[in-house]
């Protein structure tokens, strides 16, 4: 056996798009970094990929030259902050994005496994829906953040992603983030829903991990290319992904033993 | 297997039982012509009664009868139909008529190479084809010309098929191929190459009975595990592009690549969509 492993692993997912994963994945690595944990953002969108342009970053190489060439990750990091903040960016707008087969996916987990070690923790922003690169990337990391909004749509279609998630690939960890709330009961109102589903017709219990309310200031930040933690910290949304942060490093805490024996990506998840 | 003692020895009891009725039925229990008679019965794997009294078993009379000797030695008897029977286990997933896959095995079959392409990502072509006219062959020939013209088209399948697919008999006309990892243009070259070789048969296939034509229709779906389908959703979609084919005139085939409109539709059920809205 190796090293023990220190990488948490979390993946961002939702089943309908436009519900803020990109934002949400954005803020939460940089509030990470504020409170000293080396993170890994990696750009997984693979069809819409857009947190070089929410960040303001060009990069040169991305996630595409890795997996169609074989360029190493090192190739491809962008730095978000001087220490503790990368990101590995995927492409916008690249036609015919091949689906992530088996091979590919195997591909690069070994190569994330590989890059790791010096970050604390990794967070992979996805595209939404069911798709199977979706399904691919949801399922090698440790946890997994669904992000929904209090709309019907947003929770029907993020339970279709629980259902094929638990039933076809056997993962069972869930955490619910419900974005754009009016109210801290709007958003407790809309997960119950989802909890109450996931229990009733799956037998399986999620976990609330917070809500962010609908603040414009979320998106002024993404009009100057700034995390919404830094251009506005003491507005209402950042003031909620602060608390979230918090618990993310929290929960990184708790896992620590469990982590510990295992990689922090591998082809079927942990636990 | 029976390899219990008592269940050997409650069989044999059986046996005697059995053996005393039917010489009884015949009237001549001690009757010395029967002292060296032999017992026929038959098992037909897959054939149901409806089928027999149909009459179409009669085209599969070979080597799946068992022999029972009467007055003779039941041990010695009883050994060989269990072996017998074990044979006929195994040629469960067979179709009678055809040699094929049977519908069971085909079902149990497609069901498996799903679930690997939902795991692996792989695409996985299902193949649904139907003999033309077969009903206007069976009605103005007979069932034994209808049988030859599924026989004809069964040895096409079984002897172009690769390795790794699957032909199976799966209706009285019907028949699917299942082709792991098979896109849709390889799909099509191998089902096109199907359909050329079904039409190359003997038309005189009855004393009085020339045949116009024998062709298929065939509509294949092409599977990537996206959106999630059961087994009878998927042979739906190879089944509506068999229509298809069917409405244009026959003899020709389509393949469709499974639909991505409304994943999550397919994935929620409406109980659980209901559930969800009202909370
Ligand atoms: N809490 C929020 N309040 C208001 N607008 C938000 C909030 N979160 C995200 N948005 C806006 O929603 C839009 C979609 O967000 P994005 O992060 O791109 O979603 P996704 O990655 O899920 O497609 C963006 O314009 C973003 O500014
Ligand atoms: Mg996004």
């Amino acid at each position: 056996m190796g090293k023990s492993n220190r990488t948490f692993s979390l993946s961002v997912l939702s089943g309908k798009g436009g519900v803020g994963k990109t934002s949400l994945a954005v803020n939460l690595a940089f509030g990470l970094h504020d409170m000293n944990i080396n993170t890994l953002l990696v750009d997984c969108d693979l069809g819409l990929a857009n947190l070089d342009v929410m960040l303001g970053v060009s990069p040169g190489k991305n996630i595409h030259d890795v997996l169609k060439h074989g360029l190493s990750l090192e190739e491809t990091v962008c730095k978000l902050e001087k220490r503790g903040l990368d990101l590995i960016p995927s492409a916008s707008g690249v036609v015919g994005v091949p689906e992530l087969d088996e091979g590919r996916r195997l591909f690069i987990i070994e190569k994330l496994n590989n890059f790791l070690s010096d970050y604390r923790f990794l967070i992979m922003d996805l595209g939404a829906g069911i798709g199977p690169t979706v399904l691919s990337f949801a399922r090698m990391t440790h946890r997994r953040v669904v992000v929904v909004t209090p709309e019907p749509t947003s929770l029907t279609d993020a339970y279709a992603l629980i259902k094929v998630l638990f039933m076809k690939h056997g993962v069972a960890d869930f955490d619910v983030l419900v974005n754009m709330a009016r109210s801290e009961e709007e958003a407790v109102a809309g997960y119950e829903r989802i909890r109450a589903a996931c229990d009733k017709f799956l037998g399986l219990p999620v976990r609330y991990l917070g809500h962010v309310r609908r603040d414009d200031m979320v998106s002024k930040s993404v009009s100057r290319q700034k995390a919404l933690v830094r251009f506005a910290p003491r507005s209402p949304a950042a003031e909620d992904i602060t608390r979230i942060v918090e618990r993310l490093s929290e929960m990184r805490a708790n896992a620590r033993d469990d982590i510990a024996g295992v990689s922090p990506l591998s082809p079927d998840g942990v636990g | 297997m029976i390899s219990d003692e008592i269940d050997q020895a409650r069989l044999l009891e059986e046996l005697e039982r059995l053996e005393r009725e039917i010489l009884g039925r015949c009237g001549k229990g001690t009757d010395d012509s029967l002292s060296r008679g032999l017992l026929l019965a038959r098992v037909i794997p897959g054939m149901t009664e409806d089928e027999w009294y149909e009459g179409t078993g009669a085209a599969a009379f070979e080597n799946s009868w068992m022999a029972f000797p009467l007055n003779g030695n039941k041990v010695e008897a009883l050994a060989k139909l269990n072996e017998k029977l074990e044979k006929l286990a195994h040629a469960g997933d067979r179709d009678y008529l055809s040699g094929l896959y049977n519908r069971r095995f085909f079902l149990r079959v497609l069901k498996r190479e799903m679930t690997k392409a939902e795991k692996y990502c792989m695409p996985l072509a299902l193949a649904i084809a139907d003999i033309d006219d077969f009903k206007e062959i069976n009605d103005t020939c007979g069932h034994v010309a209808g049988d030859k013209i599924v026989k004809h088209v069964a040895d096409v399948f079984n002897s172009g098929i690769r390795a790794g697919d699957y032909a199976a008999r799966i209706g009285g006309d019907e028949f699917a191929l299942i082709l792991p990892a098979a896109g849709a243009a390889e799909s099509g070259t191998v089902v096109k190459r199907f359909l050329e070789r079904v039409r190359d048969i003997d038309k005189q296939i009855g004393e009085d009975c020339r045949l116009l034509r024998c062709t298929l229709s065939l509509g294949v779906a092409v599977y990537t595990g996206f959106p999630l389908m059961t087994p009878e959703q998927l042979i739906a979609c190879a089944d509506k592009e068999l229509y298809a084919v069917k409405r244009n005139g026959k003899d020709g085939f389509r393949v469709t690549p499974v639909d991505d409109a409304d994943a999550a539709e397919s994935v929620v059920r409406n109980d659980e969509k209901h559930f969800l809205a009202r909370g």
